[in-house]
């Protein structure tokens, strides 16, 4: 029998992606889609948007969709500051929870959140791209042993999509305990890309603990992140365990900084050898005539920044990038694998809270300008 | 010549084309030399390179790894708001080049494989610039320009 799908949060999140992978599998199937009961009208027009298109019931009152028998896990992808809250709901109410990224908005709720997982014996998993062919690949590398030791890392993930507007270069002074991640035109943006960087390092090293931070943010290409103080770019040091350190690079970097998605860019560094991996490598290009320079979306009001795949906003350009497929459902799968057999996920909730953590060192450390432990 | 002063007005001119708009970030990987005692060299042309492309000066600068880990990891903060991640690493086969210049309008993208030819004189930074990554590896903290 399929697992039962319950969606909190609908259309213009990464639900989106998210109900499309569980529904493509068929070990599971979505039987509706709640959040909280107090949610404003733009986000439970959403909301509905989603469950129509889906041919599933809006369910408006969570503990209502919560009490239903039929639900054996559930998908959540609120705005930050409500998902800690939100998550340890569903926990509480015995569900299994697949949760966007980053886990929460505070560390006090994410530590909750842990605990109730640990003691109800759940399954979790937060979504980030290590079942993706590019870091498969990596781990492919360091377990083939033609690296030696491992010794450091480095992830570079730009994401280019937006509009980079011409603002001079500024210092940024950054906020040292950020509460506020996501709002419809804008997010933090290392908040909200370094994860993944973050979520790979750990997952290549082993689990090695995250120890100390040193970072830099800065606000170079995006008006809406400028208006709201957000970062839209930012790097990181890491020092883990057993020596191993890491960088990572992480942003919203506009529409013409790549030909493709961005830059994924991984570089491994071992006691035998060192490892150059483009992300981007497996990819089609077409050169022909005729071709312009870039031809970048009209401006969408609703979402100007490109965040959400139903706003299809697709640029193209010359040379013109395709990227090989991917399955829809590659980390969702990968979350009913670990459920059908009883294992813990690659990426559980426990890791999510050690990425939290280092992020949150993260932001101190832009703030002060020092190295921050992670405790 | 030694080639990253080769390299640095290579990319200098495609900045000064204005094509990719003032540069924000720089990532560079300098695989150049398996003298691990050449490393802290490397880095410092290195991070005089990136003060020069995005033109400015380096305010603060923390260093992870050291010679005997056989790589330096320098994260850099410029004054006027830039930033950079620059790693001179130890060479284990062929030399190898791989730079990111991240403009506000663009990016630029250099990876390289340069010859032996150019790698035959050491790098030559300032004696400052090295002292300065030096004092970021013994000190383990981010080193400020004028705490060097």
């Amino acid at each position: 029998m399929a697992f039962g799908v319950l969606l909190v949060t609908g259309a213009m999140t990464h639900q989106e992606g998210y109900a499309a992978g569980f529904r493509a599998d068929p070990r599971a199937k979505v039987v509706a889609v709640s959040d909280e009961k107090d949610v404003d009208g733009r986000r439970a027009g959403l909301n509905r948007k989603l469950a129509g298109e889906l041919g599933v019931p809006y369910i408006p009152d969570l503990d209502d969709a919560l009490g239903r028998a039929d639900v054996d896990l559930v998908s959540i992808t609120t705005e930050h500051h409500r998902q800690g809250r939100v998550s340890i709901r569903c926990a509480q109410a015995g569900k299994h929870v697949y949760l966007d990224k980053p886990l929460a908005g505070n560390l006090e709720e994410a530590r909750e959140l842990e605990r109730i997982v640990k003691r109800r014996g759940l399954r979790s998993q937060m979504f980030t791209q290590v079942l993706f062919p590019p870091a498969q690949r990596a781990r492919r590398l360091v377990a083939s042993g033609v690296l030696g030791e491992l010794r450091a890392v480095h992830a570079d993930l730009l994401f280019a999509k937006g509009f980079a507007d011409n603002q001079p270069v500024r210092p940024r002074r950054e906020n040292a305990t950020p509460n506020l991640f996501l709002v419809p035109d804008a997010k933090r943006e290392m908040f909200n890309i370094a994860v993944y960087s973050l979520a790979l390092i750990r997952w290549l090293s082993g689990r090695k603990a995250f120890r100390s931070v040193r970072s830099v943010t800065g606000n170079y290409f995006l008006a809406e992140n400028r208006v709201r103080d957000f970062e839209d770019f930012g790097i990181l040091a890491v020092n883990l365990e057993g020596g191993l350190t890491a960088t990572i690079a992480s942003g919203r970097t506009g529409w013409r900084s790549h030909a493709g998605s961005g830059h994924l860019r991984t570089k491994l560094i071992g006691s035998r050898g060192n490892l150059f991996l483009d992300g981007q490598a497996a990819r089609g290009e077409l050169c022909f005539e005729g071709q312009t320079y870039w031809r970048v979306p009209a401006v969408n009001k609703d979402d100007p920044q490109a965040f959400w795949a139903s706003s299809d906003q697709r640029k193209t350009g010359a040379p013109e990038w395709f990227l090989p497929p991917l399955a829809p459902n590659i980390d969702q799968s990968g979350f009913l694998d670990a459920l059908e057999r009883g294992r813990e996920a690659e990426v559980t909730v426990s890791d999510g809270v050690r990425i939290l953590e280092a992020l949150f060192a993260a932001y101190r450390s832009a703030s002060s300008g020092e190295l921050v432990a992670i405790s | 010549m030694h080639y990253l002063l080769w390299l640095d007005p290579v990319i200098g001119t495609r900045i000064e084309a204005g094509t990719i708009g003032p540069v924000v970030f720089v990532r560079a990987h300098l695989e150049l030399t398996a003298d691990h005692g050449l490393l802290a060299r490397t880095a410092a042309a290195g991070l005089e390179s990136a003060g020069r492309w995005v033109r400015s000066e380096p305010k603060s600068v923390y260093v992870q790894g050291g010679p005997k880990a056989g790589y330096l990891n320098l994260t850099v903060e410029f004054v006027n708001g830039a930033c950079a991640l620059l790693c001179a690493e130890a060479a284990h086969s062929e030399p190898a080049v791989q730079l990111l210049l991240v403009g506000r309008n663009g990016t630029l993208r250099y990876d390289d494989f340069p010859q032996p030819e150019q790698l035959r004189d050491a790098p030559a930074p300032a004696q400052a610039s090295i002292a300065w990554i030096e004092e970021a590896v013994r000190s383990g903290k981010p080193v400020a320009r004028g705490g060097r």
